[in-house]
């Protein structure tokens, strides 16, 4: 049976004159697209999810070399990122699951070969964030917070 | 030769899975429930070729086998009997061997340093589903069902609600917090012989036999409430 998932995040930037654009793609569909971050937004959706895999990608995009500003020994002194928090699905936050079942997909804005990173919040590169979970989603999150013993035979 | 002691949180097939190692292992004495208040899965033992003794168990219920509830005073009685089955228990282990479950609600770390530091004692852990636990438990102990439930719980029907019919009172989360901090408290101290997952653990006794109802969410008006609550109460 269908269900209709409410999430919900905050969305912020780490400098709103950098022109960041910010979509989300459900299952492919786009379904939130931004040219511009210029503020915190709250970023709220209503996702309807048949029962089994469901998809979220988080792209960043409009990232250019000029903002990153790097010093004479290659530290990087300043950046503009985005940051998605407080990830909620039906208003329950979801804390480590939610960064726990993501994976960071970019190229570094082109500089290197793709990867696939673990994402702690923040999107620093062109690239997207690609988040996997379950319908029903009350049961994916249930069985997603580690409450068993680690071995299992 | 060992002893075999099976312990769970709740409603996690601690029974048929130690119905299973008893038949397994004949030469031990089912010792089933014997830190238990009451022998609560009908007259199986019967079916079994290992010996139980019903008046090893604690017995608490009334003469239709209905489980009577324990007075104030039954309770404090019950823990002091809990160090003389524990010692009844180490001198009969020095020349038999047996099987039983360890109940959180009535298990103390006494007894769990016992099994612990006995080599001849194997400690398995069946675990199951959180929300299946919380659910089942406050279907057992809780609401109508459980006040009414068939004396012979073999032949009862089968715990199927309508959607959206059960609203877990608050109360109740309480009691299952201490319960579960209980249980990860000695769980986390405990070298286990084995770690069995519930829904992958193909239990030998047919009155075990099951089919996972993995709806059981569904029964639940405050969804969001329980599941707020379970993942809290796991984080911490």
């Amino acid at each position: 049976m269908m269900e209709t998932i409410f999430a919900s995040f905050d969305l912020t930037s780490s400098d709103y004159t950098c022109n960041l654009g910010f979509e989300i793609f459900h299952n492919n569909k786009k379904i939130l697209d931004i040219n511009h971050v210029q503020a915190a937004t709250p970023v709220t959706f209503n996702l309807d999810a048949e029962p089994g895999d469901q998809e979220l990608r988080f792209v960043l995009k409009n990232k250019t070399s000029k903002h990153t500003i790097i010093d004479d020994n290659g530290k990087i002194i300043k950046d503009a990122y985005l940051t998605i928090s407080n990830f909620s699905f039906n208003d329950v936050e979801l804390n480590n699951i939610f960064l726990e079942k993501c994976q960071y997909h970019h190229d570094f804005n082109g500089s290197k070969d793709p990867v696939v990173l673990p994402f702690y919040n923040d999107l620093g590169c062109n690239g997207e964030v690609v988040f996997c979970f379950e319908s029903p989603v009350y049961y994916w999150m249930l069985e997603t917070i580690p409450y068993r013993k680690s071995s299992h035979v | 030769m060992y002893n075999h002691v099976v312990y769970s949180l709740a409603k996690s097939g601690s029974n048929g899975l130690t119905l299973d190692i008893a038949n397994d292992n004949p030469q031990c004495t089912m010792l089933h429930s014997y830190f238990s208040r009451r022998w609560h899965i009908n007259n199986d033992w019967n079916k079994l070729s290992v010996t139980y003794n019903e008046k090893d168990d604690f017995g608490n219920v009334d003469q239709y086998g209905v489980p009577r509830p324990l007075t104030t005073k039954e309770m404090e009685d019950y823990d002091k009997e809990t160090a003389i089955k524990l010692d009844a228990l180490k001198q009969y282990s020095e020349n038999n061997n047996f099987v039983l479950f360890c109940s959180v609600s009535v298990m103390d770390l006494h007894i769990l340093h016992f099994f612990q530091s006995d080599p001849r004692t194997k400690i398995y852990l069946i675990e199951r589903n959180i929300i299946d636990v919380f659910i089942s438990l406050y279907i057992n102990e809780c609401i109508q069902w459980a006040l009414t439930r068939p004396r012979d719980i073999g032949d009862g029907p089968n715990k199927v609600f309508a959607q959206d019919s059960i609203t877990v009172e608050k109360s109740y989360f309480n009691q299952f917090t201490a319960r579960y901090q209980k249980y990860t408290k000695f769980r986390d101290r405990i070298t286990f012989e084995k770690i069995i997952r519930y829904e992958d653990y193909g239990f030998k006794n047919s009155d075990y036999r099951h089919t996972w109802n993995h709806c059981k969410l569904d029964y639940i008006k405050n969804k969001k409430e329980v599941v707020e609550f379970l993942m809290q109460l796991v984080r911490s």
